[in-house]
């Protein structure tokens, strides 16, 4: 038994080395010039399905987004995203029962506005003209987008329409935890401190490409730190089957409710397990490789 | 993120291609000199034969080696795709990752095999399998990352039915302890099979290199 070279060990050694370092992080400057939009620990709990109250939102900052002619709130619970968003009714990209307003909900790598082929993005859309007056759709690009229904998935919000005067009120739940969700959908990725691409959209579905949005480009939605204790209790409701607009009464309703003391980020897998296994794999391997070049000597 | 101006998934998109189709066109020249070896095996080749097998052996060299450049350059536009955050985040990013990884690995070590041994890694019965061995490894590794990113890009691969049939979902896989250790164990049997074939087997053979 005898290694003929020294490079007997030292090249399968470099090659294991190699590997092992070509998974080094390199810093991720996407998105480095977008306005972060942080989401709130929520301290005062939301009822979706009730009508909406201001004061249900006086823990987190109202934003202004100007190009979609929108005011958006972000927090969040132990179980999942609650957002706000405001827009008027009468203006050139929003008249009639056909107006919709929502957001677009991307993975980072996304800066395409609608999304594209290779990075679809997942939109909220709120419109009277919905049954339930929500649904969730994926965009695939410049074309009209697809409901998740359609392709097999599941809506994840629960939300609530309404409108009041001449401002269109929408508020939304979104659990972490997605039950049959679309592999586009960047939610599991959200964690307190991480971050996902948002765009806000306010249109008009009888005419398609009349509407204002923002591309994926400038804004970022960011889960702010988890509260490490509180006693709030959170509850979110939905409306299932039935808008709750000003002219039309509320129908029956769903609660999901949470109580916790706690507030935890969603658990994640755990890295350390695929480390693991790529270096039992790759160190294992070259074991092997070792003892048949011990066997066989180099021709 | 963009390079040259074109977004960093296109060229994903791009790399990916390449060393997608290179895999084939190995594998392809891998069983055409494993079938010409298996149906002469005993006989004497004719010269075309011979130059059907030299060149099978040179075309999976050359392919392997620019399949492992396009898996690193594939890793490196993929991994500007998503950011860290995001990858560590979802199982599915992690499964594709240590796929894409292994599959880097087993090319690798196919192109340091046949650089190590030269054409002579045809010509013992243990070096040839330990080489096709690889070619399989690499060629699982890549095939199931290659399936990953189809679940990412356009929702389904061509696995599906298998997946279905195994009530299998990436998007629901993630890596246990049990699957680390069910691993240790294989990697332990092949080591110590490895061992026992080195210790009871004559001395250092030579692997002739005259002709592939």
């Amino acid at each position: 038994m005898e290694v003929r070279h020294w490079r007997a060990v030292i090249a399968p050694t470099a090659i294991a080395l190699i590997i092992l370092l070509s998974t080094v992080p390199f810093q991720q400057a996407s998105a480095a010039t977008a306005t972060v939009i942080t989401a709130t620990s929520a301290q005062i709990p939301v009822k979706i399905g009730a009508a909406y109250s201001a004061s249900e939102w006086t823990d987190t900052q109202m934003i202004t987004i100007p190009t979609a002619g929108m005011t958006v709130a972000f927090k969040y619970n132990a179980t999942g995203l609650l957002f706000l968003m405001q827009w008027s009714n009468g203006t050139l990209d929003c008249m009639n029962q056909y107006c919709f307003g929502g957001i677009e909900i991307g993975f980072m790598n996304n800066t395409a506005v609608m999304g594209s082929p290779i990075t679809p993005t997942v939109m909220v859309l709120l419109s009277q003209s919905f049954k339930g007056g929500y649904d969730e759709y994926i965009s695939h690009g410049p074309s009209t987008p697809a409901t998740v229904e359609s392709l097999g998935y599941k809506t994840q919000s629960t939300c609530a329409l309404s409108l009041s005067g001449t401002t269109y009120t929408g508020q939304c739940y979104r659990p972490f935890k997605l039950s049959s969700p679309s592999p586009y959908d960047p939610f599991p990725s959200l964690v307190p401190g991480s971050s996902i691409e948002i765009g806000f959209a306010v249109g008009n579905f009888a005419s398609p490409g009349l509407h204002a949005a923002t591309d994926m480009a400038t804004y970022v939605l960011e889960l702010g730190p988890a509260a490490t204790s509180t006693t709030a209790s959170s509850t979110g409701s939905g409306s299932t089957t039935g808008s709750t607009t000003s002219t039309t009464s509320t129908t029956s309703t769903t609660t999901q409710s949470s109580t916790t003391s706690t507030q935890s980020p969603p658990a994640g897998p755990n890295v350390s397990y695929y480390w693991y296994e790529l270096v039992i794999v790759v160190v294992g391997f070259s074991a092997f490789l070792l003892i048949v070049m011990m066997r066989y000597k180099r021709s | 993120m963009d390079i040259f101006g074109v977004p960093v998934n296109i060229w994903h998109g791009l790399v990916v291609e390449e060393h997608s189709g290179i895999m084939v066109l190995i594998l392809v020249t891998l069983a055409v000199r494993v079938l010409a070896d298996i149906w002469y095996r005993g006989k004497v080749a004719t010269p075309r034969v011979e130059g059907i097998r030299g060149a099978s052996d040179t075309i999976a060299y050359v392919g392997a080696f620019a399949c492992t450049v396009f898996l690193l350059l594939s890793g490196i536009t993929g991994y500007l795709s998503v950011p860290y955050s995001s990858l560590v985040a979802q199982p599915v990013y992690l499964d594709k990752s240590l796929l894409a990884l292994g599959a880097l690995y087993f090319w690798a070590v196919f192109c340091f095999e046949r650089y190590w041994f030269g054409p002579g890694v045809w010509k013992q019965k243990g070096l040839y399998l330990v080489y096709l061995l690889t070619a399989v490894l690499g060629f699982i590794f890549t095939m199931l990352a290659a399936s990953v990113g189809a679940e990412l890009t356009l929702g389904e691969s061509a696995l599906e039915p298998v997946y279905t049939a195994l009530n299998f979902s990436w998007y629901k896989f993630s890596l246990q302890p049990v699957d680390i250790e069910i691993t240790l164990a294989l990697v332990v049997v092949g080591v110590v099979v490895a061992l026992v074939a080195l210790l009871r087997g004559p001395k250092s053979k030579t692997a002739p290199n005259k002709t592939a």
